[in-house]
C-alpha cells in the first residue's frame, strides 16, 4: 500500500514520536501545524534544534549546561559563593532560581540515587561536590533534592560524605510534598522550602 | 454498612453498569465469563484495592474499549451507620506512547474528593470468599498474609499506606542487593535502605500482632460454627520479631552478607506466616482436607465478626462461587453460618446449588454478556 503522506511529512513525524510525552497523534499534529505555519518559521525551529549542541558546555564548577564556561551563575561575583544548592537536574536548578529566593551556588547532580534505574552514588557528581567543598569557600550546603525517596537517599549519601567537613548540611523543609518534584512546584513553595531549610 | 448503588463503566466486561442492590440477599446467576465475578470482584476492588482474582491491573480496564477510553470506572454509594458515602476508583491503562510507564495509573476519589490510594480500604466494608481461599492453608504464605494484609487494613487507617512505605522501599532495596550480587556498587550502600525499611517494618509486624490478638476469639468462634468441637488458635510467626529499630537495623546489618549472595531481602515482614492450630497441634498435620477448608473460612467469618465488634459496621459478604466447591453437607454449614443481617451477594453458575438453603429465598438475577436481569422478570 502507497503511504498516503510524503515522504518529509512521514520522516518528520516518526522523529517527533519518539519524544517524550509524544504520541503518534500528536505528532501528527504537530507536523502538519509546521507543514502550514510559513516555510521561515518551520526553518526558525529546525535551526535552534540542529544547533541545540553546538556551543553548549556543561560548566566545570557546577555541572549545569551553558553557554560558556563557567556559567553565567558561576561567574557572577554578586552572588554569595558561601550557599551553595544542591539539586538533581537542570531543571530543578531553573525552578529555584525562577523562583527569585536564593542567590547562592549550584552543584547539579544529574539524577538521583534509584537502585530501579541502576543509578549508584558514583553515577552523580556528588565527588566533584566533596572536592567544591574542600576548596573551603562553601559555608553551608543545601541539599534540594526532590522529595521522592530517591530524594531521601541522595541527600543522606551526601550528608555523610560531608560528615567532619567544616560547613553546614541543610535540606530544603518538607513543604513540598512527598513524591514531589522540585521542577513543578510554585516560587511561593520553594521560597518557603528554602526559608524553612533544617539541618540533615 | 452497605452497597446501595454500583456504576461501572469499561470495567472487565461491564460497558455500561448502573446497579440498585437490595439491602439483604442476593443471588447472582450465570455461566463462565458472563460477568458474575467481575460484579462481586468491582466491590472487592472498592472496599480493598485489590482484585479478588490473580492477574495485571490492566485487564480491568474492558479489553475492547477504544483507545479513547482506556480507562475502567468503579463508583458506589453506601450507607452505613456513619450515614451516606461514596467511593470512586477510576483505573487507566498506561499510555507507553505517551511516555507513561507500563501498567496502570489508579486514581481513588472518597466523597467525591481526590484521595490516596492507600486511603481507601476500609470505606466500603466488604470480605470476599472465593474458591482460591479455600486452599489459603495448604498453599503458599503469600495467600494467607493476602488475608491478613486485607482484614488488618479494615481496621487500620494507617496499615496500607505503611504496607505501601515498605513494598516501595523493599523493591529498591532488592535492586540494590541484585547490583552488589552482580559486583557494583557498595554494600554501604545499603544503609540507607535499611533504615528506610524498619519503619514501616516494625509498624507492619505491630498491627498484624495487634489484629491478630483480637480476633483469637472470633476466628475461635468461626472455627467452631464451621467444625465444632476443637480448640482452634491462630498463632503469628513474624520473620521479624525484633521490637525496636535498632535491633531490627542490626539483625539486617547481621544477614548482609547472605541478602547480598542471594541478591533478596531475607527478614521482615514480607516473610511472615500464620500457623493454625487445633487443640495445641498443627492443623496442616492432624487437618483432613475438608477441615483445612473449613478453617479457611472460618478466617472470613471471624474477620466480619471483629469488624462488627471493632466499628459496629456488618461487612458486605461477597461469596464468589464458593458454593460449588463444598459438598452439600459444607454448603449448607456455610450458609447457615452466614449473619442473615449482612449484605450478601451469592454468585453460582447452578443455582439449584443453593435451593434446599436459605438462600433459596434471596432475590435472583441473571447475568449474562455483561447485562443483569432479575430473573422473575
Ligand atoms: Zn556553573
Amino acid at each position: 500500500m502507497a503511504d498516503p503522506l510524503p515522504r518529509a511529512v512521514t520522516r518528520l513525524i516518526d522523529e517527533l514520536a519518539r519524544l517524550p510525552t509524544i504520541g503518534p497523534k500528536t505528532a501528527q499534529r504537530l507536523a502538519f501545524f509546521l507543514l502550514r505555519a510559513s516555510s521561515s518559521q518551520a526553518q526558525t525551529l529546525g535551526r535552534a534544534v540542529a544547533s541545540l549542541h553546538d556551543g553548549i558546555v556543561t560548566c566545570g564548577q557546577c555541572r549545569n549546561y551553558a553557554d560558556a564556561e563557567p556559567c553565567t551563575i558561576c561567574a557572577d561575583g554578586e552572588r554569595n559563593a558561601a550557599l551553595l544548592c544542591v539539586v538533581e537536574d537542570p531543571l530543578d536548578l531553573a525552578a529555584i532560581e525562577n523562583s527569585g529566593g536564593f542567590a547562592g551556588r549550584y552543584h547539579v547532580l544529574h539524577g538521583a540515587i534509584s537502585p530501579l534505574e541502576g543509578i549508584g552514588p558514583d553515577d552523580l557528581t556528588i565527588d566533584l561536590l566533596l572536592e567544591r567543598v574542600a576548596r573551603g569557600a562553601v559555608g553551608e550546603v543545601i541539599v534540594a533534592t526532590n522529595a521522592t525517596i530517591e530524594g531521601d537517599a541522595t541527600a543522606m549519601e551526601i550528608g555523610q560524605r560531608l560528615r567532619g567537613q567544616p560547613v553546614r548540611v541543610t535540606r530544603l523543609a518538607r513543604g513540598l510534598a512527598t513524591g514531589g518534584d522540585i521542577e513543578y512546584v510554585d516560587a511561593a513553595t520553594i521560597a518557603q522550602a528554602l526559608e524553612g531549610r533544617r539541618e540533615l | 454498612m452497605r452497597v446501595q448503588t454500583l456504576d461501572l463503566t469499561n470495567f472487565r466486561n461491564y460497558r455500561r453498569l448502573r446497579l440498585r442492590l437490595p439491602a439483604g440477599r442476593l443471588v447472582l446467576i450465570g455461566g463462565n465469563g458472563q460477568g458474575k465475578t467481575n460484579l462481586v470482584d468491582a466491590i472487592h476492588i472498592l472496599a480493598s484495592g485489590r482484585s479478588l482474582r490473580p492477574g495485571p491491573e490492566a485487564a480491568w480496564v474492558r479489553f475492547d474499549a477504544p483507545a479513547s477510553e482506556g480507562f475502567a470506572r468503579m463508583r458506589a454509594e453506601l450507607a452505613g451507620t456513619e450515614g451516606p458515602a461514596e467511593v470512586e476508583m477510576i483505573v487507566a491503562r498506561a499510555r507507553p506512547e505517551a511516555g507513561e510507564a507500563s501498567g496502570v495509573r489508579r486514581r481513588v476519589r472518597i466523597g467525591g474528593a481526590p484521595r490516596r490510594l492507600a486511603d481507601l480500604p476500609g470505606r466500603l466494608l466488604a470480605i470476599g470468599f472465593a474458591p482460591a481461599d479455600l486452599g489459603v492453608w495448604t498453599g503458599p504464605p503469600a495467600g494467607r498474609r493476602r488475608w491478613l494484609d486485607l482484614a488488618v487494613a479494615q481496621l487500620d487507617r494507617a496499615y496500607t499506606a505503611a504496607l505501601e512505605t515498605y513494598e516501595a522501599v523493599l523493591t529498591r532495596r532488592n535492586a540494590l542487593l541484585r547490583r552488589l550480587q552482580g559486583g557494583v556498587g557498595r554494600p554501604s550502600e545499603l544503609g540507607f535502605w535499611d533504615e528506610k525499611l524498619t519503619e514501616p517494618a516494625l509498624a507492619i509486624t505491630a498491627a498484624r500482632a495487634d489484629y491478630l490478638a483480637r480476633a483469637q476469639a472470633p476466628l475461635r468462634a468461626g472455627f467452631q460454627a464451621m467444625q465444632g468441637g476443637a480448640r482452634f488458635d491462630l498463632d503469628y510467626c513474624p520473620a521479624a520479631a525484633q521490637p525496636t529499630a535498632a535491633a531490627l537495623l542490626a539483625a539486617l546489618r547481621q544477614r548482609r552478607d547472605r541478602d547480598v549472595q542471594r541478591g533478596a531481602s531475607g527478614l521482615g515482614p514480607h516473610r511472615d506466616d500464620l500457623a493454625p492450630l487445633i487443640d495445641g497441634r498443627p492443623l496442616a498435620h492432624v487437618g483432613s482436607r475438608g477441615q483445612l477448608r473449613m478453617a479457611a473460612l472460618a478466617l472470613k467469618l471471624g474477620q466480619y465478626q471483629l469488624a462488627l465488634e471493632a466499628l459496629g459496621e456488618r461487612a458486605v459478604l461477597l461469596l464468589d462461587d464458593v458454593a460449588a466447591e463444598l459438598d452439600a453437607q459444607r454448603r449448607r454449614l456455610l450458609i447457615d453460618q452466614l449473619p442473615p443481617q449482612a449484605q450478601t451477594i451469592v454468585t453460582a453458575a447452578d443455582a439449584s446449588l443453593l435451593d434446599d438453603s436459605a438462600l433459596a429465598a434471596a432475590p435472583r438475577f441473571h447475568v449474562a454478556d455483561g447485562r443483569i436481569e432479575p430473573a422473575d422478570a
